[in-house]
């Protein structure tokens, strides 16, 4: 990789760095893990920029990067895609304090427990859902067509939904 | 509660928003932690590893000198070439394995790219399991061409080793279906150790049978 297409890479990734906490957050509740897999993220980013193509929009990429390491974490792959090493002071670069984790209000904190109960996939399309973006771009991140993902979400809307509610009664009789 | 996930959008986004800010990370700083050093290293990361591509060559070419000079006795010499034929073969096999894992674009679309992963994993389950049940049979003729090497000890003349080679045989065969049987039977409760646990989730079958769950489940997903 020439030092432009590099310096081009740490703007891309400083300009899409919320991208690998927001995957990890939604991944990984234990904090060390986290880091481990922000520094797994920008690893792969970095590895895989020279297969880019610019054919999708930088954040598409970054967010299939991300949740495909993220994924593989999550299913127990991580050591052996990891190439950790040259990376341990970057990890400290990237740290972030966990807003989400202390400052989130109950509807968060629900929401965020609910979450951790869907598997793998399912959680990928709430969570690019609840980042605002639409079906097809969803589609596009995850390689399903448009109207899966609108079927898929609906299931999951009314998931939730009955978690919450659950949720709601089981609080009501708590004294 | 008639919450939504509509309503949470919102909140979310708000969250979200907070982390931007939050974050620490200066272009600044990350243009300092990306050193000449951090890249050098991460080029220079092959997808064999440097010892293990050492050990790997320096066994060849040490089979290659053993049966340089012991072509006059036909017995070492297609011991040791079996065995050298082995080594070439595996180490290819586990060098393309690697290098599929290593060069798998993360970048592509999730189901497409944990498909791919999940292909590549039984594929390595199977390498393993081959290798692992295959060589309880088999390890002694390593140790025959090292003493013959080392020592200039042909141990194919002695008639206890024959009695010994016959006997790890017959056990090594014998103990490839009790190893399957036991890892079925006993090897899914809790395991104090790791490696055991991995060795019987992998012989027994369990590990392949997940993939391919896994791969189906990739598949309906996809389907909708």
């Amino acid at each position: 990789m020439s030092p432009n297409d590099e310096a081009r890479f740490i703007e891309l990734l400083h300009e899409h760095r919320a991208i690998l906490f927001k995957v990890a957050f939604g991944y990984c509740r234990n904090a060390e893990d986290r880091d481990d897999l922000v520094q797994e993220m920008a690893i792969q980013l970095w590895r895989s920029f020279g297969r880019y193509d610019g054919r999708v929009r930088f954040s598409t990429w970054a967010y299939r990067v991300a949740m495909n390491v993220a994924i593989s974490h999550f299913r127990g792959q991580g050591r052996r895609i990891r190439d950790a090493l040259p990376f341990d002071s970057l990890a400290d670069t990237l740290t972030v304090d966990d807003p989400l984790a202390e400052e989130a209000g109950d509807n968060m904190r629900v929401l965020r427990r609910l979450i951790d109960g869907l598997d793998e996939l399912s959680r990928a399309l709430v969570l690019l859902y609840l980042e605002g973006h639409t079906s097809e771009e969803i589609a596009e991140i995850v390689g399903i067509s448009p109207g899966n993902v609108t079927t898929r979400m609906n299931r999951l809307k009314s998931k939730l939904q009955r978690g919450f509610a659950h949720l709601d009664r089981t609080q009501e009789t708590t004294p | 509660m008639s919450m939504t996930l509509e309503d949470l959008r919102q909140e979310w986004s708000d969250h979200s928003r907070r982390l931007d800010e939050r974050l620490r990370l200066s272009a600044h700083l990350l243009r300092d932690e990306w050193t000449e050093r951090q890249r050098e290293r991460i080029g220079k990361r092959g997808p064999f590893g440097g010892i293990r591509l050492t050990v790997w060559i320096g066994t060849m070419a040490l089979l290659g000198l053993f049966l340089g000079t012991h072509a006059d006795q036909p017995a070492l010499f297609f011991t040791a070439f079996s065995l050298d034929s082995w080594v070439i073969v595996a180490g290819i096999a586990q060098w393309r394995q690697q290098e599929a894992l290593r060069n798998l674009d993360f970048g592509l679309p999730l189901l497409e790219l944990q498909g791919r992963l999940e292909s590549l994993r039984i594929a390595r389950i199977r390498s393993f399991n081959l290798a692992f049940l295959t060589g309880q049979i088999v390890w002694w003729i390593p140790f025959l061409v090292v003493v013959a090497g080392a020592f200039g000890k042909n141990l194919y003349l002695s008639p206890q080793f024959r009695i010994f080679a016959t006997w790890n045989i017959a056990g090594g065969i014998a103990f490839i279906p009790l190893a399957i049987w036991l890892a079925r039977r006993y090897g899914d409760g809790p395991c104090r150790w790791r490696l055991v646990r991995h060795i019987a989730d992998s012989i027994a079958g369990r590990d392949i049978a997940a993939a391919h769950d896994y791969l189906e489940k990739l598949r309906r997903f996809g389907s909708e």
